[in-house]
């Protein structure tokens, strides 16, 4: 038999053939040699390890200094949403128990960050048992397990990080998270809350890395709430800064005191909608207003407001 | 010691804070997304006070100066002046010694939404003493 | 049926029923959990239970409820299998207080009698009131704002809250584990329960709450450090507490506002003042209607 070799006249058919198969041979030998040293092409999965910092485009605004008061756009909110960002006023960072509170794991993503990424595998077999992650805003830590591990049981603590599981879909990492604390899902005072899981897929081209969270929560979403970001690796090391977050009395206030607004008496929730000439109705929509169906009705409530 | 209550927009003291918002944004400034300051203070305005310092919070997420001073009507309070973190304001020069409880200041900054905090964010400061100066004087003017 | 009497049948039902989460199955199977230091959570009784081991015996802080009591005293057997030595109260609720008997007869002080159960003389007088049976009332009682004992190696302090969830909570400080056991003062599973018939207040409760939040002190960025075992659901830090705190100030501003404002409590209940955690705690056990009643009848009476 051959494999696509000429054949020739000398010395013979059948004698070039078998040269040609032992050559074959050997090349396919060499190459699996090769691929030994090689990682292989189809298992190995994509390398996630290294310092990433964001990558902002319009969304430049929303994730770095953050909302405008009132901005509750894109976010598909239920009522009780809106009633706690109605009363929610921002001062309220100024109590001794809030100063210190970070971003939850759903939020620090949308915010400004930096994160350096590793894995962390068996020496035995060289399995990857988790990957870490350094979040440098507010020196968190987070691990996302690989091993298959179950999630702890509902009556373990909470974190702000929650508690992660991998695994990969092809190239795509995806991660589910749970025992995630309460925290918020913007600056303007939409809650999450204690019982909000998360799905995160990792998707790497080249040196760019999209970040997608699917996120859920019963109490203050009425359907999943999707956010992607992107980050880009860096060449040069990262640049964070050290958070010793001290408690301290900031503004003088009673120690029990938590400002909040009662309802219908917070003076800048349509601060957004007055600074962009939106209707409020749609700024906090919620789902209804997330969708291009909803254009006519922005159309027909920009029309009655007074000009 | 006096207080001045200036209700101008402060168009030209925000434009050259800008390159300070924009290294702060470089540096991943923690302080920045831990709240809005557009939402805690009214950046349209203006106000200045002048009094003695009380206590020097040289801290995260953000540092605070306590400032005993009289507000318009010459009650005094006590203020709290908020400033950046300690990462920002050690690249600028300023560290936990800068002030000093008794020192004489002039603050100039944001006013809080809320009059009754007595609460303003950081522009200009002068300590008259030895004309140590911080940020860009609003009442300066350039050619 | 008048609506006080509701609200008390209520409460007397959604606490007796284990709140809320669990499962009925859930009931019989008792987990233990290693909190920190020297202090576990049984949990999957009808309240949580907290256990402290050591070389000097256990002490327990509630029994949960009457169905569940067999199963706590094996969860107890399975951490230590040194003498029960002290059984705490944290307050009188049938919920945490039903395995008394059953544990303190399984016990020992040093002197011979059954294990010593600790509670406010307020719990004793309620016990004694409600003619539950007399060999699961507290006989070491104190009525003072605070006591303290040490046992395993650690201080253990327990605070009187007065006119919170009753007239006779304490919140139970293990200094050395650093881990706070508060009773139903702090719940993860429904809004608080404000049992007026029993002493309780809405203003107390919150009291209470900031009490708590002046003994945790978190490890970093608020979270870990003291960790709290709620009288219902899961281990909780200061960050939990303080949103629990949070929402019963919040409740409480806006209905005694809407009170100065001459609103009736039909008024108040259709402005619901609570909208914003309905759906994170309010269960068919203790409803908004239920809640809001509470809080504010406490304000106006």
């Amino acid at each position: 038999m051959t494999f696509g070799l000429p054949a020739t006249g000398a010395p013979g058919a059948a004698g070039v053939t078998w040269l040609g198969s032992l050559a074959l041979l050997s090349s396919l030998a060499l190459l699996g040699s090769l691929a030994l040293l090689l990682p292989g092409s189809a298992l190995a999965q994509l390398n996630l390890s290294g310092e990433w910092t964001g990558r902002y485009h319009e969304d430049t605004d929303d994730r770095v200094p953050g909302d405008v008061q009132g901005d509750f756009t894109g976010v598909p909110l239920n009522d009780a949403a809106r009633r706690y960002a109605e009363a929610f006023d921002v001062t309220r960072v100024a109590v001794l128990e809030h100063q210190c509170q970070p971003y939850n794991m759903p939020h620090i993503y949308r915010g400004p960050l930096q994160f350096r990424m590793w894995e962390e595998k068996d020496p035995a077999n060289q399995d990857i048992i988790a990957y870490r992650q350094y979040i440098g805003t507010y020196m968190q830590s987070r691990t996302i397990w690989m091993d298959g591990r179950p999630h702890p049981p509902g009556h373990a603590p909470h974190t702000h990080m929650g508690f992660s599981t991998g695994r990969w879909n092809g190239d795509i990492l995806t991660v589910y998270t749970t025992h995630i604390k309460k925290e918020f899902y913007r600056r303007s005072g939409i809650p999450s809350s204690d019982l909000t899981t998360v799905v995160e897929h990792y998707i790497r081209r080249g040196n760019l890395l999209s970040h997608v969270m699917i996120i859920t929560d019963p109490v203050y979403l009425s359907e999943p709430y999707v956010l992607s970001q992107e980050f880009v690796l860096m060449e040069r090391g990262n640049t964070n800064w050290l958070y010793n977050c001290e408690y301290v009395m900031e503004v003088p206030m009673d120690k029990n005191d938590v400002p909040h607004y009662l309802p219908g008496a917070n003076p800048f929730i349509t601060d957004f909608s007055e600074k962009f000439g939106l209707p409020f109705e749609a700024v906090i929509g919620g789902a209804e207003a997330m969708y291009p169906e909803y254009m006519p009705r922005i159309e027909a409530l920009i029309n009655e407001q007074a000009r | 010691m006096s207080v001045r209550v200036n209700r101008r927009i402060a168009g030209r003291v925000f434009g050259l804070l800008v390159p300070a918002v924009v290294l702060a944004v470089l540096v991943d400034d923690g302080a920045l997304a831990h709240h809005s300051f557009a939402a805690t203070y009214n950046e349209d305005e203006t106000i200045t006070i002048e009094g003695t310092v009380l206590q020097f919070q040289f801290r995260n997420p953000h540092s605070f100066v306590h400032v005993q001073a009289p507000d318009e009507n010459g009650e005094m309070h006590r203020w709290a002046v908020e400033w950046a973190n300690p990462s920002q304001l050690t690249g600028q020069g300023v560290g936990a010694a800068t002030l000093k409880p008794g020192d004489v200041v002039r603050i100039t900054g944001a006013p809080g939404r809320d009059p009754a905090d007595h609460r303003l964010v950081l522009r200009y400061l002068l300590r008259p003493a030895d004309g140590y100066e911080y940020g860009n004087d609003p009442n300066e003017t350039f050619d | 049926m008048r609506r006080s009497r509701l609200i008390a049948a209520g409460i007397a039902a959604g606490i007796a029923a284990s709140i809320v989460a669990l499962p009925a199955a859930a009931q019989s199977r008792i987990e233990s959990y290693h909190v920190k230091g020297n202090v576990w959570l049984l949990a999957g009784a009808a309240s949580n239970v907290a256990v402290q081991i050591g070389d000097d015996g256990v002490l327990v802080v509630d029994t949960g409820g009457r169905e569940s009591q067999a199963a706590v005293l094996e969860a107890v057997r399975e951490l230590s299998d040194k003498p029960i030595r002290w059984i705490i109260n944290t307050h009188a609720h049938a919920d945490h207080t039903s395995g008394n008997e059953t544990l303190s007869q399984a016990g020992i002080t040093v002197n011979g009698n059954p294990a010593a159960i600790v509670a406010h003389e307020n719990v004793l007088g309620r016990m004694a009131q409600e003619e539950r049976p007399v060999s699961e009332w507290p006989l070491n009682t104190f009525f003072e704002s605070q006591r303290d004992f040490y046992f395993n190696g650690e201080a253990i302090f327990l605070y009187h809250i007065p006119s919170a969830h009753t007239d006779g909570d304490i919140l139970v400080y293990f200094r050395g584990s650093d881990v706070l056991v508060t009773g139903d003062l702090f719940v993860t599973t429904h809004f608080p329960v404000v049992d007026l018939d029993a002493g309780g207040g809405i203003d107390g409760f919150i009291a209470g709450l900031n009490k708590a939040l002046e003994i945790t002190v978190p490890a970093f960025l608020q979270e870990g450090g003291t960790y709290v075992i709620p009288g219902h659901g899961r281990i909780g830090d200061e960050a939990d507490v303080v949103s629990y705190r949070d929402m019963a100030l919040f409740v409480r501003d806006r209905v005694r506002h809407m009170i100065e404002a001459g609103m009736s409590l039909d008024e108040v209940l259709a402005a619901k003042p609570s909208l914003d955690y309905d759906p994170r705690y309010a269960n068919d056990e203790w409803t908004t209607e239920m809640f809001v009643e509470s809080v504010y009848r406490s304000l106006r009476d």
